[in-house]
């Protein structure tokens, strides 16, 4: 019996039309005992990678064919790659096709395929369109040497028979072309059928029953077995499928990846103009000269750069930074990177070897056959200076933006399907309501599937999973660039994306780096603008401040940290307390412990009672002690737990770097890897207790998602120092900074604004006399708020403004107007924020005043001049205080006058509740009520099921807890009330100073100041 | 005499129609966005509110009733209290959603003053249980805007009116929204502060529309109102001289009332489908016929035809004394396309007699449309119609290869010898759990070229027989 390949299959990258993962496919396909698949996706090869992944992690016995399906009235026309040039053709084409339409679209001529001289067409004409088709066809594909056409055979054994097969025969001997069998794969099992029925039914809008002459007859268009596919075709047609296998070698590890070479001057050698640049690096670094042991260090590095032919990724990151840096654009290198010594040289990265252990293998190791992976935050307001520049330098063919799979996850999932078997948009609702927001776990299928069973539910259930993580479409990533040395469209495709200026390839950063191509991240961090800002007012630079201020430090051991990074949240602000940070170095043990990993494996607690004196640090083994002992014989980094598996396992580099990249999907994948049953085993043979093991396993599942490698939490760990130091000196202009570089940071410029005047930094009104756009932090260290803060307001009009003020300041609103050009809505947009303070009696008047649209500039009216006798005819009632509360918070977001709390304090509507700094007062156990403003909720995967809420009143913020019980019987309240009270337990944690309250019940008090507009953090 | 409005507010008006059970969280949602509409207390107590998301409606509440307002319902129902309020007043001058305008100054002598014209308009919605919210105002806005904040009083001197007036909220009297921020935004919460400013200052600054309320509210120019209708009715009533015993005695005054019927229709441009007769008789109980039609008809002669089929299904009870005809529904007459390229054998008009005729002498159940509708099921593919169902077929799938007579149900026979043509795969029906998985051939047998298939247990069928 003669071997089979099936050359024309879709996956569900041809979106809403495949309804099988690649990995399905060539799963099946193996198991069916087949040749050879190719996977030809519409228009695109976004599928290929992980079918090419699939087979070699699972040593699959199948050859992958690239290639793609393109559609036109004339026919089907489904072109393979057989080898590299083929394979760049391809790409080219499909990216002809694409950037010629609009994102999701392409637009296909049959012309186009003249260019091709490599790739093999296989080709299935409309009905009486074959002869008009076919000269150029011939033209393009068979000319004498080579032979590269077929004609495309389907039997699918329904009306399309007629068109797809019946003709072939005829048309074969007509046109003397060879026929090759196929069978427009769909799914890798005719069970997939009803998805694939409602995929066409989600992509038409509308229900399965109203759209039945759409979709196919019956399930044919899958891995049909040998023996079927025997009968179904002739044997000519079959053995053609192996014809074509035999002709089609290439391999996608062909893409043999060269980094761009462009930032090597002339007549240089790479590695010698990289060792040039780390020189440079070392003296600037090392001023007093570098240790012998940091040199070392750095020649193994460059041995190790050498011999694996990174040189060129090096210098070029280097070019990028130093474009940055030589525009005053604040940068640093995050995550493993930071592990080299010979990135801090280039200025890559900020951790000093010197006072941080840094673990070169963690980035780049001998065995591991991958390309190193560098991420750097850029400033996050001129991120976008450093993506042009990318483009610029290297053009649009050489980089391009990764893409990100848009999944279906269960929100849409349940939607599209229910929408798919003809739900009505009420019970569409009904169904997603009982997923959306709900504290559901992992079954939650069972719970939302499991009220009011009818007919319709197995159906609606099986789809729904079936269809979970099924691309929808492709998007940009945010920054995740490829760069490479030859032209793009020949590597992979290049698609429009959805901004305009904007173009994404069709592969996302796992396949980038399955296929190892170079790939670097270019993120925006928004503390690093607040950073700049401070230090250019300073004057100074990051190495003009002094470390190791024990103000500072002291400051944050009283968890006293509202707008530093990555300190400032609940969670933070809850360990800061306990750990009671004295160093630079607790500082990065501070911002790697709050995390999943550490928290999961039950490492926190034994950490602080070790640091704390309570217990003595012990190691399990005595190896283990170099690893363990700056952090008291407790793994906390991911590189400690790489190296104890190293040490106590046996497990060797690249192994345990493997083991650590499985981590990520070991909980998607449900299973254990292969290498985590190995650490188990080891690590009982070498005495360690099960209970321990668990633990570090444990840890390593939590490290899986959000890990922290030392490294990256000591390039954190500097930013903390900086923003804590600015905050404890300089806290008017830190905080100026801070409101210049919002949206960013956990709070909202009301909470920043509030928690500053708590530290007496004496904040100004908006006033159009003495306000500039930004916020401006004065001599007396007090801050005037900006114009950026009027809602309604451009930054255009609030520069005339300014520059047009004269040096007395304006005399009157008219002769501001008319200056400023301001239109109707900017006035009153002014007025409202009482911007016009001393100009008008109160804004009422003054909103009144600019309301009129007949004043316009230009004209010099005395309308609304201050001494028009008019002016006094107005009946506006002045606002009183609440007025003014909620006029400020419409208008700014922030308000100057007094807490809302304070007010319903004073008017007797909060009963007798304690403030939040009177909650220390109370004592542990005992009962109380507390009133705030809802600042935070959150609901941390970590915590089964416990919301944590801040409450902020005139006094600072509290925390409450909320469980599980007391959030379901409260659902709404806790919901969606933006002022609480609580009633409930105090609990007080003598070592730490911490105070909690235990709510028992909760109370909506939103009512009592209407309309008032705060942001809650939310998170869930 | 007095001028003087009344209006009444019937808040909910559409879900107190509904009939519910009130302890069940009801919510009524806008016709196109889902959002709610009208909610009953039950609701309430999870936290919905008005203008709220389905969606979040369902999070706070999963056992919400849901129930989409139907317009064309809302607008009878508003109807159906105009009919009411006639008792009241000739003036009746709907709002549409949820509210009518009573012209109340010429009525006060007829009721004995404002006062008892108040309480009967009062107590007569008590009984009715209709939630209403009454004012009086010297002009109809002033009427409006104090019902809907419940502020009224039977009362129309301006002294009194005028307090009530000034101390109105902006906020409950349903301004355009943007009227309202701008306002707030002013610190203008009550009517009395807006009258105070001048009102062109307002229309420059706030709205134009907002001016135009206000000169409507002051009477300075009028409220556009649209006067109530009551909807046609045609009734003929016919008294016998001597009593009609047998049902043909009936068709010759029939025949008369349905002229003046036919007349009627034509000077309205209506047609009609319902004719409802009412045959009084010695003794009670009275007998009804409705005669329905398959399509509108104005005609005399159809009308009479219809209704001669029609008798002839019936048997009189009793001997008839009186004879009355009604006829309340009526659409417009379809206009008659005169194209004289029309090759068209057959009028609408004619088809049309055809189909009544067809369905006064067969019955209504009797007379069906075929549709097809694309299911790849041939038992499936098509279903039949009655005369009133509009096709929402999906295109037929290609009738390629397909017999024209198929069986109702298949016929089990022996395998094939003689196969021509196949298999065709069908393999459909998962969505309404009717699956069919078969292997169809066209084979020869009997000098018969028949359609059959084979199932999923290997049994033979015939499914139908080409010509």
């Amino acid at each position: 019996m003669t071997e089979y390949s099936e050359l024309h299959c879709l996956s569900n990258f041809s979106f809403l039309r495949g309804a099988s993962h690649p990995e399905e496919l060539v799963q099946r396909a193996a198991a069916l005992g087949y040749r050879a698949l190719a996977l030809t996706d519409e228009c695109s090869v976004a599928g290929v990678v992980c079918a090419h992944r699939e087979i070699e992690e699972q040593q699959l016995d199948l050859q992958l064919i690239v290639g793609s399906e393109f559609r036109h009235p004339s026919g089907v026309y489904v072109l393979l790659a057989p080898d590299r040039q083929g394979y760049a053709e391809l790409c080219t084409l499909i990216t002809r096709c694409r950037r010629a339409a609009t994102k999701g679209e392409y637009e296909f001529e049959p012309h186009m395929l003249a260019a091709l001289t490599h790739c093999l067409l296989l080709w299935q004409p409309t009905p009486g369109q074959a002869a008009q088709w076919y000269p150029l066809l011939q033209k393009s594909f068979r000319p004498p040497e080579s032979d590269r056409l077929w004609l495309l055979a389907e039997r699918t054994l329904d009306e399309y028979d007629s068109d797809t097969y019946a003709p072939m025969r005829q048309l074969s001997s007509e046109l003397s072309l060879p026929v090759v069998a196929a069978s427009h794969v769909h799914m890798h099992h005719p069970d997939r059928q009803s998805l694939q029925d409602c995929l066409t039914a989600i992509r038409l809008n509308r229900p399965v029953a109203s759209i039945r002459d759409r979709l196919f007859a019956n399930g044919e268009r899958h891995l049909r077995s040998a023996r079927k596919l025997q009968r179904l075709y002739p044997q000519a047609w079959l053995q053609a499928t192996q014809d074509i296998t035999q002709r089609c070698r290439f391999h996608l590890s062909e893409i043999a990846y060269q980094y761009p070479t462009d930032s090597v001057p002339e007549g240089h050698q790479a590695s010698d103009y990289l060792r040039e640049l780390v020189n440079d690096g070392i003296s600037k670094r090392f001023p007093q000269g570098a240790s012998d042991s940091i040199r070392n260090t750095i020649e193994k590095e460059l041995t190790l750069i050498s011999q694996k032919g990174y040189e060129h990724y090096f210098i070029t990151l280097y070019d990028i930074v130093r474009f940055a840096r030589s525009r005053n654009i604040m940068c640093q290198g995050r995550g493993s990177a930071a592990n080299s010594i010979v990135c801090y040289c280039l200025f890559l990265t900020e951790v000093n070897p010197e006072e941080v252990q840094l673990l070169f293998e963690r980035f780049i190791s001998a065995e591991r056959h991958e390309p190193p992976d560098i991420d750097i935050d850029f400033e996050s307001q001129r991120r976008e200076e450093v993506i042009q520049h990318i483009y610029q330098r290297y053009g649009r063919d050489r980089a391009a933006l990764a893409a990100t799979v848009i999944r279906y996850r269960p929100r849409s999932a349940l939607r599209d399907v229910a929408k798919a078997l003809g739900l009505n948009s009420t019970e569409q609702e009904q169904l997603v309501s009982r997923y959306a927001g709900r504290y559901l776990g992992k079954d939650w299928m069972d719970h939302v599937f499991s009220q009011k069973p009818s007919p319709q539910q197995p159906l609606l259930r099986r789809l729904t999973e079936d269809i979970l993580g099924f691309p929808r479409h492709l998007s940009q990533h945010v920054g995740g660039f490829v760069i490479t040395e030859g032209l793009l469209p020949s590597l992979v495709p290049v698609e429009n994306a959805s901004m305009d200026d904007r173009t994404v390839i069709q592969w996302d950063k796992d396949d980038l780096e399955t296929l190892g191509l170079m790939k670097v991240d270019i993120l925006g961090l928004g503390m690093m603008t607040a950073i700049r800002r401070s230090l250019n007012h300073l004057k100074l630079s990051m190495s003009d401040i002094p470390r190791g201020d024990a103000a500072t430090y002291r400051m944050l051991q009283k968890a006293d940290s509202i707008g530093v990074f990555q300190v400032e949240s609940r969670a933070q602000m809850n360990m800061l307390p306990r750990l009671k940070p004295r160093c630079y170095y607790d500082l990065v043990v501070q911002v790697a412990i709050v995390r999943p990993g550490p928290i999961h494996g039950d490492m926190v607690h034994p950490y602080l009672k070790r640091r704390n004196g309570d217990e003595a640090a012990d190691y399990p083994l005595p190896e283990l002690k170099p690893i363990l002992e700056r952090t008291y014989g407790v793994p906390l980094f991911q590189e400690q737990v790489i190296a104890f598996a190293m040490v106590a396992a046996d497990f060797s580099a690249a192994e345990a770097d493997q083991l650590r990249r499985s981590m990520a999907s070991w909980r998607r994948k449900g299973h254990m890897h292969r290498l985590q049953q190995r650490l188990e085993e080891n690590m009982l043979k070498k005495g360690f207790s099960p209970d321990y093991i668990q633990r570090i396993q444990r840890q390593l599942e939590g490290f899986g998602e959000y890990g922290f490698p030392e490294s990256h939490a000591a390039s954190f760990a500097q930013l903390v120092y900086i923003t804590a130091w600015l905050k404890c000196h300089h806290p008017g202009v830190f905080l100026a900074a801070l409101l210049n570089s919002q949206p960013m940071g956990f709070y909202s410029p009301a909470q920043l604004i509030h928690d500053a005047r708590l530290h007496q930094v004496c904040v100004h009104p908006v006033d159009i006399n003495h306000s500039q756009w930004d916020h401006h932090c004065q001599q007396d260290g007090s801050v005037r708020l900006g114009l950026r803060l009027v809602k309604g307001l451009t930054q255009n009009s609030a520069v005339r403004l300014t520059e047009q003020r004269p040096a007395e300041g304006y005399q009157s609103i008219s002769q501001c107007v008319r200056r400023a050009a301001l239109n109707r809505h900017e006035r009153e947009a002014l007025a409202s924020a009482a911007a016009f303070q001393g100009l008008s009696e109160h804004r009422y008047h003054a909103r009144w005043q600019v309301s009129d649209p007949g004043a316009s500039y230009e004209a010099q009216t005395e309308l609304f001049d201050q001494d028009s006798p008019q002016h006094h005819l107005w009946p506006l009632q002045a606002p009183d205080e609440v007025d003014n509360l909620l006029e400020d918070y419409a208008s700014l977001g922030v308000t100057l006058g007094r807490h809302p709390m304070e007010v319903l304090r004073e008017q007797g509507l909060l009963g007798s509740s304690v403030t939040a700094s009177g909650l220390r007062q109370q004592a542990h156990g005992s009962e109380c009520y507390l009133s705030g403003v809802v600042t935070c909720r959150q609901r941390p995967g970590t915590a089964s099921g416990v919301t944590f809420v801040t409450l902020e009143d005139e006094t600072g913020c509290a925390n409450v807890v909320v469980w599980l019980a007391t959030a379901k019987r409260q659902l709404q309240t806790l919901m969606h009330a933006r002022l609480l009270q609580v009633y409930g337990k105090v609990e007080q944690d003598p070592d730490s100073g911490i105070t909690n309250v235990i709510a028992y019940r909760l109370l909506d008090l939103s009512g009592t100041l209407e309309r008032l507009q705060t942001r809650s953090h939310d998170f869930h | 005499m007095m001028r003087g409005w009344l209006y009444l507010h019937f808040p909910d008006l559409y879900r107190h129609s509904l009939a519910q059970d009130s302890a069940q969280p009801f919510a009524v949602l806008h016709a196109t966005d889902s959002r709610v509409l009208q909610l009953n207390k039950a609701a309430e107590k999870y936290g919905i509110a008005r203008d709220m998301p389905l969606a979040s409606a369902l999070y706070l509440c999963p056992e919400l009733h849901a129930h989409t307002l139907n317009e064309e319902q809302q607008r009878r129902l508003l109807e159906q209290r105009a009919l009411w309020a006639y008792q009241f007043s000739a003036q009746i001058c709907p709002d549409p959603t949820e509210g009518l305008w009573l012209e109340a100054g010429s009525m006060l002598s007829l009721f004995g003053g404002l006062d008892a014209f108040w309480e009967r308009i009062a107590s007569q919605c008590q009984q009715q249980q209709w939630p209403v919210q009454m004012a009086t105002g010297l002009t109809p806005l002033a009427a409006r805007w104090l019902a809907l904040a419940d502020s009224g009083r039977p009362t129309l001197s301006a002294a009194a009116l005028q307090p009530l007036l000034q101390s109105l909220p902006l906020d409950q009297l349903q301004l355009d929204l943007h009227d309202l921020a701008a306002l707030q935004r002013l610190g203008i919460s009550t009517l009395g502060e807006l009258l105070r400013l001048p009102l062109a200052e307002t229309g420059r600054r706030i709205s134009v529309r907002l001016m135009q309320q206000l000169r409507q509210l002051l009477g300075e120019t009028p409220l556009p109102m649209q006067r109530f209708q009551p909807p046609l009715t045609f009734h003929a009533d016919v008294p016998f001289l001597y009593e009609v015993e047998h049902r043909n005695g009936l068709l010759f005054p029939l025949s008369r009332q349905l002229d003046s019927l036919s007349g009627f229709l034509c000077h309205h441009q209506l047609a009609t489908r319902w004719l409802d007769i009412q045959l009084v008789h010695r003794e009670p109980p009275d007998t009804h016929w409705r005669f329905g039609l398959a399509r509108p008809e104005y005609r005399h002669a159809e009308l009479v035809q219809i209704c001669r089929y029609q008798l002839e299904k019936k048997q009189l009870r009793a001997p008839v004394l009186e004879l009355h005809l009604r006829c309340q529904q009526f659409q417009p007459q379809v206009q008659r396309q005169q194209t004289c390229l029309s090759d068209d054998q057959s009028t609408p008009d004619e088809d049309n007699s055809l189909l009544n005729r067809l369905q006064s002498r067969l019955g209504t159940e009797q007379l069906q449309r075929i549709s097809s509708n694309g299911d790849p099921r041939p038992e499936y593919s098509w279903h039949p119609l009655s005369l009133e169902q509009q096709s929402a077929a999906t295109p037929a799938r290609d009738p390629r290869g397909r017999p024209l007579w198929l069986l109702q149900t298949p016929l089990p026979c022996s395998p094939p010898t003689q196969i021509l043509c196949g298999p065709e795969r069908i393999d459909a029906g998962w969505w309404d759990h009717h699956p069919v998985r078969r292997d169809y051939y066209q084979v020869l047998a009997h000098e018969q070229l028949l359609w059959i298939f084979r199932d999923d247990q290997g049994q033979w069928f015939i499914q139908g027989y080409f010509a």
